[in-house]
């Protein structure tokens, strides 16, 4: 795969452009902030990987873009997630729509839509598959849609409310349903629309879920770990049935996962989480050719590649600290092994621009 | 469906026939029968002296001194056929005619009380789990350790006091005095409702509370799933993700126990039920087993397993209807 080399992007070009996100929870133990000052853009059509252990903060800040956090969620008031979904150039600030709102609905599964890590949990085991393909296609789509109309024809103005529109017949939403099932490639979907969560295979329920999240077609797919909980034949075809679609509808997609092998085939640019910090962040090509923050080099020698077999393994040293025992600092330093002393435990990098839009916070660098 | 309905009936009825065995059993398990009671209330203190023969011509006048297996058979055939429960020695007329208007008062208790129970319990529980830390969480908290905690009778007496007292309303009693023998009305209705409902507030009192507690734990599990997110992340409203989703399950637990809230009910009902001064079954089970009356006993008996085990069917069958995820391994 050869990514298209990385321009500063236009506001044209520009589908999402997050800046400056801090996301805090107030638990009995404290005020923890697992999103610190996270930036990135998502460019229409491309794929941005979002790599990092568990807990370094990439699901909260992807449901932080759809208001989709717990009540105990403090999201920063100056934190932007701003949307140019309308294709005109203007766009939305996320962040100061009102939690259920109809806009913020509107956007979340209309134009924004998720996957995630367990398609068992995702689904409810009290409904057929159809019914909750159904419950998305009728929230979003006015009737007289075809399944995978072109972007411009579906409701494309963020404001205007779906419930304005006459909503979709349930027959034609069913319809929709049975061609998006097929679609995703289900064998036999006409049965399997009528079916319940727990009469479908793992990888089937996985292409369920995109189903239900593309029945809308939405400009962006964030995929939260889609393929961790799946077999390795399965996850290669879930992943190509995303790159499929994605192409087919322009669709944008952010992926999040732990496994940098499966990032490099998919993303065109990777940025690195640490602790709700985004420690390095380039295109998938030279990260992952010339890694630069020790990180990032870390989790890079953490996974097996075929021409070296010969090399053993070192994962990275240590665990991920507590969210209530931030390092201050750099949150990395007490595991790196290139720290220097009296200036990563004390202050934190600042971000380091380097050529093809990249840039890496460390002290390496600076 | 059919095949599970078919299955679950046919479960019924077995249980039924082994229920029917285990009531005769234990109505003959008492010392003594009718005969032996009925000599001595008869002649005790008259100065006649009554020999074994006496006793066996009375014991041979109710049929008493056939196997007990015949007098099964008989009484079963009785029931299963003509619906008849035999004879009540102690008032001496038709089991059917004692019992009669005390089952319909039983079973209107019963299902006021459930009713009760379950319009209280569930939206309540369910708004206090969506609003948990909130003052109708905590309140609730208090509210059901309460429940738990005061025994029936004592709740049935305050009640008792307060309503006569404060609202000067008749208790005690289906109907007050002037309805008593009136022909059935609307205004009749009425009276009996506003009878039944201290009875079913003392009695539903522990079982919501119960209830409260159990819906609550279920919904904030429920909650938390992340089926839930993803019909948020739908853009599903909210109202429509928590009725459909978490709602729709917090209600399974309290589907499943129906059997056992009835069967709560008909043990606390006797002693509320005296102390109210209400015409039930329960206090008449007492009574027959106290006059060894076996057929009342047994009839009744039967009467409130039958009716614990239907509403076990119930229960059974509206779980499979509300969790598609039974009918699999359910048959």
């Amino acid at each position: 795969m050869k990514p298209m080399p990385d321009k500063v992007p236009t506001p044209s070009d520009l589908l999402i452009d997050v800046q400056d996100l801090k996301v805090s929870f107030q638990t009995d133990e404290g005020l923890i902030t697992p999103v610190d000052g996270v930036t990135f853009q998502v460019r229409k059509g491309k794929t941005l990987g979002i790599v990092g252990e568990s807990g370094s903060g990439k699901s909260v800040s992807t449901r932080a873009m759809v208001k989709l956090l717990p009540k105990n969620a403090i999201v920063n008031p100056d934190s932007k997630i701003l949307f140019y979904g309308n294709g005109n150039g203007t766009c939305v600030d996320i962040n100061r729509l009102k939690a259920n709102s109809p806009e913020i609905r509107r956007i979340r599964g209309g134009e924004i839509a998720m996957i995630f890590q367990e398609p068992m949990a995702s689904f409810s085991p009290v409904y057929t598959i159809g019914n909750q393909i159904v419950e998305a296609i009728r929230q979003h789509r006015a009737s007289g849609m075809s399944p995978l109309a072109s972007t411009a024809t579906v409701g494309s103005q963020i404001m205007e409310s779906v419930q304005a529109q006459k909503k979709m017949k349930r027959n034609d939403a069913r319809d929709l349903a049975v061609e998006m099932l097929d679609r995703v490639g289900i064998a036999n979907p006409g049965m399997r629309v009528d079916q319940y969560p727990h009469e479908l295979s793992g990888g089937m329920r996985q292409r369920a879920m995109i189903a239900v999240a593309l029945s809308t077609h939405p400009k962006m797919l964030i995929a939260d770990e889609p393929t961790t909980a799946l077999d390795v034949t399965i996850q290669a075809q879930i992943i190509e049935l995303i790159r499929d679609l994605q192409k087919e509808l322009n669709m944008s997609v952010i992926f999040i996962t732990h496994d940098m092998g499966l990032i490099a085939r998919v993303a065109d640019v990777v940025a690195v989480m640490y602790l709700g910090v985004i420690v390095e962040r380039g295109r998938t090509d030279d990260l992952i050719n010339d890694p630069k923050h020790p990180y990032t080099r870390g989790l890079l020698d953490a996974i097996p590649r075929l021409d070296r077999l010969d090399r053993r393994l070192t994962p990275v040293a240590g665990d991920i600290p507590s969210p209530l025992e931030r390092p201050p600092g750099c949150p990395f330093h007490p595991r790196c092994p290139e720290r220097r002393a009296n200036l990563c435990d004390r202050e934190m990098p600042g971000r380091t621009q380097m050529e093809n839009n990249r840039f890496v916070r460390c002290f390496l660098y600076a | 469906m059919l095949r599970f309905l078919v299955h679950r009936i046919f479960g019924l009825l077995v249980t039924m026939f082994f229920v029917s065995i285990m009531v005769f059993i234990i109505m003959e398990l008492p010392p003594g029968d009718y005969a032996d009671r009925y000599a001595f209330r008869k002649f005790s203190g008259t100065g006649v002296n009554v020999t074994q023969g006496d006793i066996d011509n009375i014991r041979h006048g109710f049929g008493l001194d056939r196997p007990a297996h015949i007098r099964y058979a008989q009484w079963m055939t009785g029931i299963l056929t003509r619906f008849d429960f035999g004879e009540s020695f102690a008032y001496e007329t038709s089991v059917n005619h004692v019992i009669g208007q005390r089952l319909w008062m039983t079973l209107a208790i019963l299902y006021t009380t459930l009713i009760l129970t379950y319009v209280l319990s569930i939206p309540i529980a369910i708004y206090a789990a969506v609003n948990r830390h909130s003052s109708v969480d905590y309140s609730l908290t208090v509210v059901s350790y309460l429940g738990l905690a005061l025994p029936n009778f004592l709740l049935a007496l305050v009640m008792l006091y307060v309503s006569v007292t404060v609202f000067d309303t008749s208790v005690g009693g289906l109907f007050s005095p002037e309805y008593e023998k009136a022909p059935w009305s609307l205004v009749k209705l009425g009276d009996m409702l506003q009878h039944l409902i201290i009875p079913a507030v003392v009695l539903a009192w522990s079982a919501t509370a119960l209830q409260l507690q159990t819906v609550r734990a279920t919904m904030l599990d429920e909650l938390n799933k992340l089926s839930v997110t993803a019909a948020r992340a739908r853009g599903i409203p909210e109202w429509k993700v928590l009725m459909k989703y978490p709602a729709r399950l917090a209600v399974n637990p309290v589907v499943s126990t129906i059997g056992f809230d009835v069967n709560r009910i008909f043990s606390e009902l006797p002693i509320v039920a005296l102390v109210l001064g209400l015409p039930e079954l329960g206090e008449l089970l007492i009574q027959s087993y106290l006059d060894l009356d076996m057929y009342v006993a047994g009839a009744i008996l039967m009467m409130l397993t039958f009716f614990i085990v239907i509403m076990n069917f119930v229960s059974d069958v509206a779980l499979a209807a509300l969790d598609p995820r039974i009918k699999l391994s359910g048959v």
